[in-house]
């Protein structure tokens, strides 16, 4: 509960904040709200965006309960790891440029994945064992 | 010639003055102190040191060389300073008791460091122009510190040992860098700075961890880990060379990212 609350909180400063900076402040408040929403219970949950230019990500989580990972324009690169045997629950969306996404970890990784590309030069890596 | 010798003399009379204008030492021991001190031009320099009871002090200083020193050692402490131009500078020390300090310098040289010790410390800072720099830290109970420098060399270093923590520290423009850490209870730290040569830094290590920081313009780098308990840190970058580097060790971890322009990168770690 006290973890909702400092959520909650800490939810409406980003919220104040976001007023003065663009209009993709739409997309960042779905992917904080969603955070907020699994907050509740989380020994970890991950929640990233990039919208322009040079992206790259990666993640290394030995216990992941949600991870949702999300880059929008030009030289994407995503990098995931897990090495333990965690359900995964990764959602990964991109949408445009050079896209590349590599997946690596135990076989429960998968578990719970979700991946959204919406094209130009997809590349995906995954391996499992 | 006589005339020329006259004048002569009587300009290093002069000089003298000046030369030796402002400067205040004051000293209180016991019981209901209080201490007010206004300076206003030339070579200020003030150094105040009170000692036990309902100790209260203020400051002011207005133009050229300010320094200032202040320091209370017991009992309800406050002290409050401000001072305006040139070579500003101060130091505020508490170390036990309702402590409470600020100080507000307005412009150039700039430079400020603060501590408390224990009791329900607050300390503040806020610098407006040319080099600054600032330092605080407090070692225990009600702890909360604050830094705001608004434009040109700024820098600022905190640090808390102990009990309800707080954190933030702001700069507006110029060339950035903050850099945070506090060690165990109530943590809670944030870093905001929006123009210029930006870094950042934030390291909590345990207790109910939260850690924010944004950055919105220039190099940005951002860098926080926290180790031991409630975690969560919430970063933006908003546009030019972001890159980020987020560890969580144990416990809560949660971690929100966002970056909207130019050379992102971020890595994350998370741990249990």
């Amino acid at each position: 509960m006290r973890n909702l609350i400092t959520l909650a909180a800490v939810l409406l400063c980003v919220i104040s904040n976001a007023q003065v900076i663009t209009s993709n402040n739409v997309l960042d408040y779905y992917e904080r709200t969603q955070a907020s929403l699994l907050a509740a219970d989380p020994a970890s949950a991950t929640v990233m965006l990039q919208v322009g230019n040079n992206n790259l990500m990666e993640v290394t989580d030995l216990a992941s309960s949600y991870i949702a990972l999300s880059q929008t324009g030009d030289n994407n690169t995503t990098y995931l790891y897990n090495t333990n045997n965690h359900r995964g629950n990764a959602e990964i969306n991109i949408i445009g440029s050079g896209n590349y996404v590599e997946i690596l970890g135990s076989n429960s990784i998968s578990d719970g994945m979700k991946i959204n590309i919406n094209a130009n030069d997809t590349n995906i890596f995954m391996k499992n064992y | 010639m006589k005339k020329l010798f006259t004048s002569a003399i009587a300009l290093t009379a002069v000089s003298l003055t000046y030369a030796q204008s402002n400067y205040d030492w004051t000293w209180q021991q016991g019981n209901g102190n209080t201490a007010t001190v206004n300076q206003s031009g030339l070579q200020n320099n003030n150094n105040l040191y009170q000692v036990g009871d309902t100790n209260t002090a203020t400051i002011d200083q207005t133009g050229q060389i300010n320094v200032n020193q202040a320091r209370s050692e017991g009992d309800m402490n406050a002290i409050d300073v401000d001072q305006v131009g040139e070579s500003n500078s101060n130091a505020t020390n508490q170390y036990g008791n309702n402590n409470i300090g600020t100080a507000n310098q307005n412009g150039f040289d700039n430079t400020l460091i603060q501590r408390q010790e224990g009791n329900s410390n607050v300390v503040a800072g806020i610098q407006t122009g040319d080099y600054n720099y600032a330092t605080q830290n407090q070692l225990g109970d009600g702890n909360r510190f604050s830094v705001t420098q608004l434009g040109d060399g700024n820098q600022s270093f905190q640090k808390q040992v102990g009990d309800s923590n707080e954190g933030l520290a702001m700069q507006n423009g110029d060339s950035n860098y903050i850099h945070q850490d506090q060690g165990g209870d109530d943590n809670y730290a944030t870093n905001t700075q929006n123009g210029n040569g930006n870094w950042g830094d934030s390291h909590q290590w345990g207790n109910d961890n939260i850690s924010r920081a944004l950055q919105n313009g220039n190099g940005n780098f951002l860098e926080q880990f926290q180790i031991g308990n409630g975690n969560l840190a919430d970063d933006w970058q908003i546009g030019n060379d972001n890159t980020g580097q987020i560890n969580q060790t144990g416990n809560g971890h949660i971690h929100w990212g966002t970056v909207f322009g130019n050379n992102n990168t971020m890595t994350v770690n998370q741990s249990n």
